[in-house]
């Protein structure tokens, strides 16, 4: 059996089919990933990153509350951010969960200006102009004070060569800088709308531009509201949470997770349909249907086989980023848990992989053809939660893939673990009644109960 | 080892494929005679546990078809169709369907390399299957249904694409397994069983026509068989008349072999001994002439 199931690893190591999975897995964990890796390990000094370890031990308050102070943020940030993305032409958007970028037309790109106008105050050469005025950023903290990014310095050498360095972050309480910066903060516009008609011109901008982009209002709360998402500074209780109930590790492998999941809901299933497509294409059926081996050995055999295949680049993929994690915890003197990868992938990922391929199993040896992309094409893009979900929320007993797009959030998510282990169970017990109706369909077919292909 | 088969009957919806099919097969090389589309596929398939049949019964020394997992370690098949994994070598192939069929590692390491030596492709074991030639990947079919070390052969249409040598090589290393167990062998090609086979059975739009000695096979056409010589303007004639076995010109003459139940009266018949193809165009003859056969 053991030789079975190399021989079968072989295969799968050999098809198109596998090595574009993990492309595809790679590009996923580079793009949505290691770069989050690596930005929040070199923000440590920034007080929304998890990392950050306040000297004073003052962090943002824990609240629910849309402040006067966070509404003025929210708005600050959408109008600076769509004027960013005003220049360049390029919006981003959440069309299947994942970031795009939209162009628009020319058009359209005049309504934005129309309302970037509205907004600031300023005219169409003034918003082009506005940001590079920015010397300093800050980030408000709903309590009063904010933590500011002093402007860097800038220099030349005799050699001619151009330096900057960046600046540091430094918290400011009612300071005379903070409320100069809150009347400009900017560097350039002041808001000139009330927050409600903010949200009328967010709501036709989310039209301009398309299903679920920056701009929508679900996006606004998820990135403004003090919640778990990145951009907003972390409050004492995640910073608690980061280091003593995660470990720090335990956050890193949720996001892992969360960003190879759209990856798992669909390409493990045409991994699978390859492999077993191949007894059809090279017409092998009729040389291992009369063989000894039990139906029961060779799909578990075939089925184990990928699952492993699948499995591994998972668990090898995060290695390189959990390596600068733990030597910068172990630089600051905290110690990790190295196995909480293995742990997460395992409760978290296997399930999903174990169902969406045992549903391309049972349909593969069912048909023998290509059919099982029908649902593993519907399950793509069916059984994904919605875009306010992304940071956590869909937390139902069927939900076939849990979204965790953050680095905070632990207590929300240990809240519902009740249901999440649930979810785990039955979604794999699921996929093992697959694998047992696929192994009596390939048994009825080895027997001529149904019918072979010609 | 001995195959009884009983009122065999395969149906695809109302069209029976096989229909009233009684056999007994017994050790040594056994030729599936037909026309194709005749059934011996299905019949083959049936043998091999890949069909069910509709009605009637198969044992093997006693041990009912439907009981796979006793007739399976029995069977070795060669289907007329397979190409295997092409990126696989000669030997890796060997190991995997080794393993499918459960065989001992320690067994296989004996095997594998006797059976690819006994059907000369030992040289050839780590080359990859695209790269054989058609009659490299049929002996290495044959080397594959012989893993299990079967009692039961069963190889459909072994010699179909293969040139002359390789038709020749092939059937002497059939030969050579068929000493001590059933070796059941398909083909629509009579020269191809005539040298191999001791028996026979032909089938014909899936019924049984005949089933016996290649000998007996070729009695049936005793006294029908005659070889003439005939002017070519009166050829057509001739073949319009009688049932004509094989034709060869010479000059202003045509000599032909014509199967006839009367003497013929033009060109001088000679009644020839008839040989097992001659057999089996009689036993078609007068299955198109609607005659009991």
């Amino acid at each position: 059996m053991k030789r079975l199931f190399l021989m079968e690893c072989g295969k799968i190591a050999r098809s198109i089919s596998y090595w574009l999975y993990i492309g595809a897995l790679f590009a996923a964990v580079i793009q949505n990933y290691e770069r989050t890796v690596e930005s929040e390990l070199r923000r440590t000094d920034n007080p929304a990153s998890v990392f950050y370890i306040a000297e004073n031990g003052v962090y943002a308050d824990d609240t629910d509350q849309l402040s006067e102070d966070t509404m003025h943020t929210m708005m600050m940030e959408a109008t600076k951010r769509l004027m960013d993305n005003y220049r360049s032409n390029s919006y981003e958007y959440y069309p299947f969960g994942y970031v795009k970028r939209k162009t628009l037309s020319e058009k359209e790109q005049a309504a934005i200006l129309l309302y970037l106008n509205e907004l600031t105050g300023l005219d169409g050469q003034a918003i082009i102009g506005a940001d590079e005025n920015r010397d300093s950023e800050e980030i408000q903290i709903s309590g009063g004070g904010a933590f500011v990014l002093n402007p860097g310095k800038k220099g030349t050498f005799e050699n001619g060569q151009f330096i900057a360095e960046p600046g540091e972050w430094e918290y400011v309480e009612n300071d005379s800088r903070l409320s100069q910066s809150l009347e400009s903060p900017g560097g350039g516009f002041e808001i000139q709308v009330t927050f409600e008609r903010f949200k009328e011109i967010m709501d036709c901008v989310n039209h301009l531009i398309g299903r679920n982009s920056y701009f929508s209002w679900t996006m606004l709360s998820l990135y403004y509201y003090p919640n778990d998402m990145q951009d907003t500074p972390i409050t004492e209780q995640q910073h608690r949470e980061f280091y003593e109930k995660d470990r720090v590790t335990g956050a890193f492998a949720r996001y892992f997770c969360d960003s190879i999941s759209l990856i798992i809901l669909c390409l493990p299933a045409f991994v699978i349909m390859d492999l077993l497509l191949k007894d059809k294409r090279y017409k092998m059926n009729t040389l291992i249907y009369p063989r000894t081996e039990s139906s029961a050995r060779i799909i578990i055999t075939r089925f184990e086989a990928v699952v492993c295949m699948i499995m591994l680049p998972i668990l090898i993929l995060p290695i390189k980023s959990l390596l600068a994690i733990v030597s910068y915890c172990h630089n600051i003197g905290i110690r990790v848990n190295i196995f909480t990868f293995a742990a997460y992938i395992f409760a978290w990922i296997l399930p999903t992989v174990l169902l969406v391929m045992s549903i391309a199993l049972f349909v593969t040896i069912l048909t023998e053809n290509h059919s099982a992309v029908l649902p593993a094409g519907l399950i793509w893009l069916f059984c994904r939660p919605s875009v306010d979900k992304i940071a956590g929320g869909n937390y139902g007993p069927f939900d076939l893939i849990i979204r965790h797009n953050t680095l905070k959030g632990y207590g929300r998510m240990m809240e519902h673990m009740q249901i999440l282990i649930l979810n785990r169970i039955l979604v794999s017990v699921i996929a093992l009644l697959f694998v047992g109706f696929a192994i009596i369909v390939y048994d009825a077919k080895r027997k001529g109960g149904i019918r072979l292909e010609s | 080892m001995r195959i009884e088969i009983t009122a065999l009957k395969k149906c695809y919806g109302d069209n029976a494929v096989l229909n009233d099919i009684s056999l007994t097969i017994g050790n040594g090389m056994y030729g599936l005679l037909g026309r194709n589309g005749a059934g011996k596929t299905t019949f083959m398939r049936i043998l091999s546990t890949l069909l069910k049949p509709s009605e009637g019964k198969i044992t093997f020394d006693g041990i009912p078809l439907e009981d796979t997992k006793r007739i399976r370690p029995l069977i070795g098949y060669l289907p007329q169709e397979f190409s295997l994994y092409p990126d696989m070598s000669v030997r890796e192939t060997m190991r995997y369907l080794a393993a499918m069929s459960k065989i001992p590692v320690e067994i296989q390491r004996e095997r594998i390399p006797k059976l690819l030596q006994q059907v000369n492709l030992w040289e050839s074991r780590k080359r990859k299957v695209r790269k054989l030639s058609g009659g490299m990947k049929r002996r290495l079919g044959i080397a594959q249904a012989l893993l299990n070390n079967p009692e039961i052969l069963i190889v459909d249409e072994p010699t179909a694409h293969l040139d002359p040598e390789e038709r020749l090589r092939f059937y002497n290393l059939l030969d050579e397994f068929s000493s001590d167990r059933i070796v059941i062998v398909s083909s629509h090609i009579v020269a191809d069983l005539e040298a191999a086979c001791a028996n026979v059975a032909v089938l014909d739009a899936g019924r049984l026509l005949y089933a016996g000695t290649m000998d007996k096979l070729a009695e049936t056409a005793r006294g029908k068989v005659y070889e003439l010589r005939i002017p070519k303007n009166e050829l057509a004639a001739v073949k319009r008349d009688y049932y004509i076995l094989s034709s060869q010109g010479h000059l202003s003459d045509t000599k032909i072999r014509i199967l006839a139940d009367h003497v013929p009266a033009a060109g001088c018949p000679a009644l020839c001994v008839p040989t097992v193809e001659d057999g089996y165009m009689e036993l078609l003859r007068l299955l198109e002439k609607g005659e009991k056969i």
